[in-house]
């Protein structure tokens, strides 16, 4: 019981940018290197805000880092496989935007693989828009190149 | 999704994907363009490359079909139909001299004395093709990756002469090599076989001695482009070099003795596998297994297993592949799941190299 009292009195406060305060254990602020340094340097006992950070994408991190402590590594991989499979590939691209901003190790290593095996197979147009890319090709370039590559194109996924 | 996703982060994605979705995003933009094609992005893909397949080409009476299944049989097996890019016909013969990093090396014999090497990458359809000038009596071929320079080289030795030549895919040409001591070693002979391992393409050759001739393995620094030699196990070097293959199998440098020469291999035939365990230190050589074929065939390794691959001759089942894969300790016997009578492989990963090169 003393053990409880004295983490949870040591947790961390996180303000998010939709306005929600998140309390963690030093054990999982301390595996967003962005807040292991803000702890640092600013006395701990005050609320972090996040700017960049919003309460969906929060959660999710945090239920992530309490999950993937499993005890077995086939658990920590089914637990992984969930989670990954819970999300759309819009939230999972917010979703890696704050583990960009907040450097979750694990979920940097992790989540490239997902993401790409969910794109693997789709338009360059629907590419262009999900990487925010403006096509800069003349439409002439651009039926070059695609003629060069057409076997490419056979059985591409619907947007 | 107005959102932009760190360039890091982009870059960690992109290298996750396969080569034939990161060519056609070479179409997203001239900048992505640019950077799918750069030798830094092409080689650090090299490292995240995914697993091994088997590369094969199936021939039948009337029809070849080139295609790419898993390396370790399953009961429904991934298969994957190549269209080569090259003219393929079925006059022309097709045998892998090796593939290296998502490139495959072939030799084409369209009626001799005329040949040619393909360099071909089948997940993004580029290929180089490379004449052997019908003067050139071909004694060996290698196909080798130089890690430090970070480009593939062919070697070449042939006759008249004893001539020996490189070709380096960044230089783009072929140029003469010196084999200083090929005169002292008594060289007359290599095996048909040639595999690459640890930057040194190996074949074995036999040499003339005064106690007959004698086999041993020579092999070539593709980045130092220097020849050595190393040994056998003593129990083969007195072995016909018809006899004789070499391979990797599970990493490891593999030497193949069978009971006869081709096309000799027949009735009860069997094939001891030789495995060197520690590279390069004679003493690590041991014999790891005996594979049976009552018709006689073939044997090679791939280097992400320990089976091996038997490819038997006269096989009588058409519907059935004459291509196994092997435990040699169990003699447990999977067939690959590809049909056909003649079946030529080779293990292959998926990469973007000559993406930039043609």
């Amino acid at each position: 019981m003393a053990e409880k009292a004295s983490e949870s009195s040591n947790s961390i406060s996180l303000n998010t940018v939709d306005g929600k305060i998140f309390k963690v254990s030093p054990t999982i602020a301390n595996q967003m290197q962005t807040i292991q340094s803000l702890i640092k340097a600013y006395d701990s006992s005050r609320v972090i805000s996040l700017p960049h950070v919003n309460a969906f994408h929060l959660s999710k991190i945090i239920e992530y880092l309490e999950g993937k402590s499993a005890t077995t590594v086939s658990a920590v991989k089914e637990f992984e496989a969930q989670f990954m499979k819970d999300l759309s590939l819009k939230q999972l691209k917010g979703l890696l935007i704050a583990v960009g901003y907040l450097k979750v190790n694990e979920l940097l290593e992790l989540m490239p693989k997902t993401v790409a095996k969910l794109i693997e197979n789709k338009s360059v147009e629907f590419l262009r828009k999900f990487f925010g890319i403006v096509n800069d090709f003349t439409p002439s370039e651009e039926a070059k190149i695609r003629e060069e590559i057409a076997w490419a194109f056979d059985g591409v996924d619907e947007d | 999704m107005s959102e932009y996703l760190p360039v890091a982060i982009v870059e960690q994605i992109l290298l996750k994907l396969s080569p034939i979705t990161l060519l056609k995003l070479t179409l997203v933009s001239k900048s992505w363009l640019l950077f799918i094609q750069s030798d830094s992005f092409i080689s650090l893909h090299l490292q995240h490359s995914p697993s091994s397949l088997l590369l094969c080409i199936s021939t039948n009476t009337l029809s070849a079909q080139w295609s790419l299944t898993n390396i370790t049989p399953s009961p429904s097996p991934t298969i994957t139909t190549l269209q080569p890019p090259f003219p393929a016909p079925l006059s022309c013969l097709f045998r892998f001299l090796q593939s290296l990093n998502g490139l495959v090396c072939l030799i084409q014999k369209l009626f001799l004395p005329q040949q040619a090497i393909i360099l071909w990458n089948p997940s993004i359809g580029r290929y180089l093709t490379l004449q052997i000038p019908p003067i050139e009596e071909i004694e060996a071929l290698g196909f080798g990756f130089d890690s430090k320079n970070n480009d593939f080289k062919l070697i070449k030795l042939f006759n008249p002469d004893h001539q020996v030549e490189l070709y380096s895919l960044n230089e783009g040409a072929w140029r003469a090599i010196d084999f200083p001591h090929r005169q002292e070693l008594g060289l007359v002979r290599f095996s048909d076989t040639r595999c690459f391992l640890n930057g040194y393409v190996h074949w074995i050759a036999e040499c003339s001695t005064q106690e007959g001739p004698k086999v041993l393995l020579l092999k070539f620094n593709v980045e130092k482009e220097k020849f050595r030699k190393m040994k056998l196990p003593r129990e083969l070097v007195n072995s016909p070099i018809s006899r004789l293959e070499v391979t990797v199998i599970e990493g490891c440098l593999s030497v193949l003795l069978y009971d006869g020469a081709p096309p000799l291999r027949g009735a009860n035939g069997w094939c001891d596998i030789w495995m060197m365990r520690a590279y390069d230190v004679a003493e690590s050589w041991i014999k790891i297994g005996k594979v049976h074929m009552p018709d006689g065939g073939h044997v090679f390794g791939v280097s992400t297993s320990s089976n091996v691959f038997v490819n038997w001759s006269n096989w009588s089942g058409t519907e059935f592949s004459s291509l196994h894969s092997m435990d040699p300790n169990t003699q447990k016997v999977t067939d690959i799941g590809i049909p056909g009578r003649a079946i030529t492989a080779c293990e292959y990963t998926g990469s973007l190299v000559l993406l930039n090169k043609t």
